[in-house]
């Protein structure tokens, strides 16, 4: 216990050192570079209390964006595990729709959601739009992850239960649906993390002032570079915290399948 | 019983297309019914489609050579991506403490969407070299974050027994690390060329240049063609699926031994 203690303590210090490592060396290249386009972590630290502090060009401070976007993003995750987790339990159940319709289904899974911009600018309104775009990044994650769970699970566990006589309805709710949740959990994971790196493409449809897309698109049009770092910055570090709290809750909720895996 | 499969596979072809003309009757249904300027029939976009083709687009740019441009991208970005991601997530995973001690830099930088890059890439890089990085940023992750996981995944037994026989480093990572860990190499490189390919779109709103299949469709979006629009769409989304099959196929062929050693 003491060990994994002094371990954890190391990490951190490495990891704060090669951090305190990457903020001199972009000051010497900063230096070296001494163009305006190319902020140092000096001018991004003071752009950053600006943005806390005053706001932006408009005064909107940058938890006000955040806000707007996180609402934005979690609409369309939430649409899109509404349609997709139950889409991918049902199109896993029955293959053969699968199979009958892939010709529609996968060509769309490679369109990305910025080529569906002028789509949604002519066709919807207003936060729809947002919902859209955010939806069909993080849709076909979740569905096609669903998907093939179901399809995986372990057939000894299916066969056993119907040789003792198992009707479908059980086999489905006590069976499959519990075998592929921690793979629907992972499916969510990867999609909440993809829509909210969407969260730009969808906020460059514009109309609306407010959102952390739309700080960089801003900022970048004034050529503040200082503030577009700031917003890339804030949107990495909250994607990666979304990542890291889903990740402990899915390993606290999971907790009994280390444990029961055999192979 | 090979004359069974044949026949469940033209099945399956068969459903296919009827499902396709069913969903392009219900799209002409849905064009009756809305009868917007900006809701194209089917008709219309197989005709904007056969323009493009024959004729080019308004600056007489034919669809063959949008798709070549682009392609031509892809490849760059994808081919950095292999060349740093493989052999920095072979290190990385041989060397677990290297990961652990610079998370603080690499997983941040991860959520940031590569759209987000594109106001530093102006003021940055010039030419060729945007379309490359943006496209490598996309690629990047999933191939590096890919193969240093399925270095840490090879079955510790396997690295164990020729340890204790005395085996060298240098004949672990050849003889059993490389082999074990390069059908979830090409996996991840499956993965990363189809987000490469669905970072087009952001790669191309850089501007500048004429030609590329997200340039056609920003183009096109400027002049408010839905049927123009559709025919980019819809071309991006079948290369993407065919891009991506042909990758499963190589796949599937390589590591044939694959399927024959599990047990």
């Amino acid at each position: 216990m003491g060990s994994n203690y002094v371990e954890r303590v190391k990490v951190f210090s490495y990891n704060l050192i090669s951090l305190t490592l990457f903020i001199i060396l972009w000051f010497w290249v900063a230096r070296w570079q001494a163009s305006p386009f190319f902020a140092s972590p000096a001018e991004i630290a003071q752009g950053f209390m600006q943005m806390v502090t005053v706001g932006d060009e408009e005064g909107i401070t940058i938890f006000m964006h955040l806000w707007q976007s996180i609402i934005r993003v979690f609409s369309g995750f939430g649409a899109a595990c509404v349609l997709g987790i139950p889409g991918g339990l049902v199109l896993g159940l029955f293959p053969f729709i699968y199979n009958r319709t892939r010709i529609i289904i996968e060509p769309v899974r490679f369109i990305s959601p910025i080529a569906w911009i002028p789509v949604a600018i002519v066709l919807l309104v207003g936060f729809t739009r947002y919902v859209f775009v955010i939806w069909v990044a993080s849709f076909f994650p979740i569905f096609i992850t669903t998907l093939w769970s179901v399809r995986n699970v372990n057939l000894i566990h299916i066969n056993v239960a119907r040789v003792a006589g198992a009707s479908r309805w059980f086999v489905i709710t006590r069976i499959i649906v519990p075998a592929t949740l921690p793979y629907i959990a992972g499916g969510m994971r990867v999609s909440l993390g993809i829509s909210w790196m969407c969260i730009v493409a969808a906020e460059m449809i514009g109309g609306e002032m407010v959102g952390i897309g739309r700080l960089i698109l801003k900022s970048s049009m004034m050529h503040r570079m200082d503030l577009v770092v700031v917003g890339m910055l804030t949107i990495g570090i909250l994607g990666y915290c979304l990542n890291e709290i889903f990740i402990r809750v899915e390993k606290r909720i999971f907790r009994w399948r280390a444990a029961v895996s055999i192979d | 019983m090979e004359e069974k499969i044949n026949r469940e596979k033209y099945k399956t072809l068969g459903y296919n297309v009827l499902t396709l003309f069913l969903f392009l009757a219900i799209w002409t249904l849905a064009y009756w019914l809305i009868k917007s300027p900006f809701f194209p029939s089917p008709l219309m976009v197989f005709n904007a489609f056969l323009e493009l083709l024959i004729h080019g687009d308004i600056e007489d740019v034919k669809l063959g050579m949008h798709i070549q441009q682009s392609l031509w991208r892809i490849f760059g970005g994808f081919t950095a991506a292999c060349i740093l991601g493989i052999p920095l997530g072979l290190l990385m995973g041989l060397y677990g403490r290297v990961y652990d001690s610079t998370k603080v830099l690499i997983e941040p930088i991860r959520f940031i969407p590569p759209v987000a890059w594109i106001p530093l890439v102006i003021v940055l890089l010039v030419g060729y070299f945007r379309f490359v990085f943006i496209i490598w940023l996309g690629a990047f992750f999933p191939i590096f974050i890919g193969t240093l996981l399925s270095v840490r995944g090879v079955n510790p037994l396997h690295i164990e027994v020729p340890k204790s026989f005395g085996a060298s480093r240098f004949y672990i990572i050849r003889n059993i690390v490389l082999p074990s860990v390069l059908p979830e190499v090409l996996t991840s490189m499956r993965v990363g060329l189809g987000i490469a390919w669905e970072c087009i779109m952001a790669a191309e709103m850089i501007g500048g240049e004429r030609v590329g299949i997200g340039i056609m469709i920003l183009k096109y979006a400027q002049l408010i063609r839905m049927d123009a629009i559709i025919v980019g769409i819809i071309v991006i989304g079948i290369i993407g699926f065919g891009l991506n099959e042909i990758f499963i196929f190589v796949e599937k062929r390589i590591f044939r031994w694959k399927e024959v050693v599990s047990i």
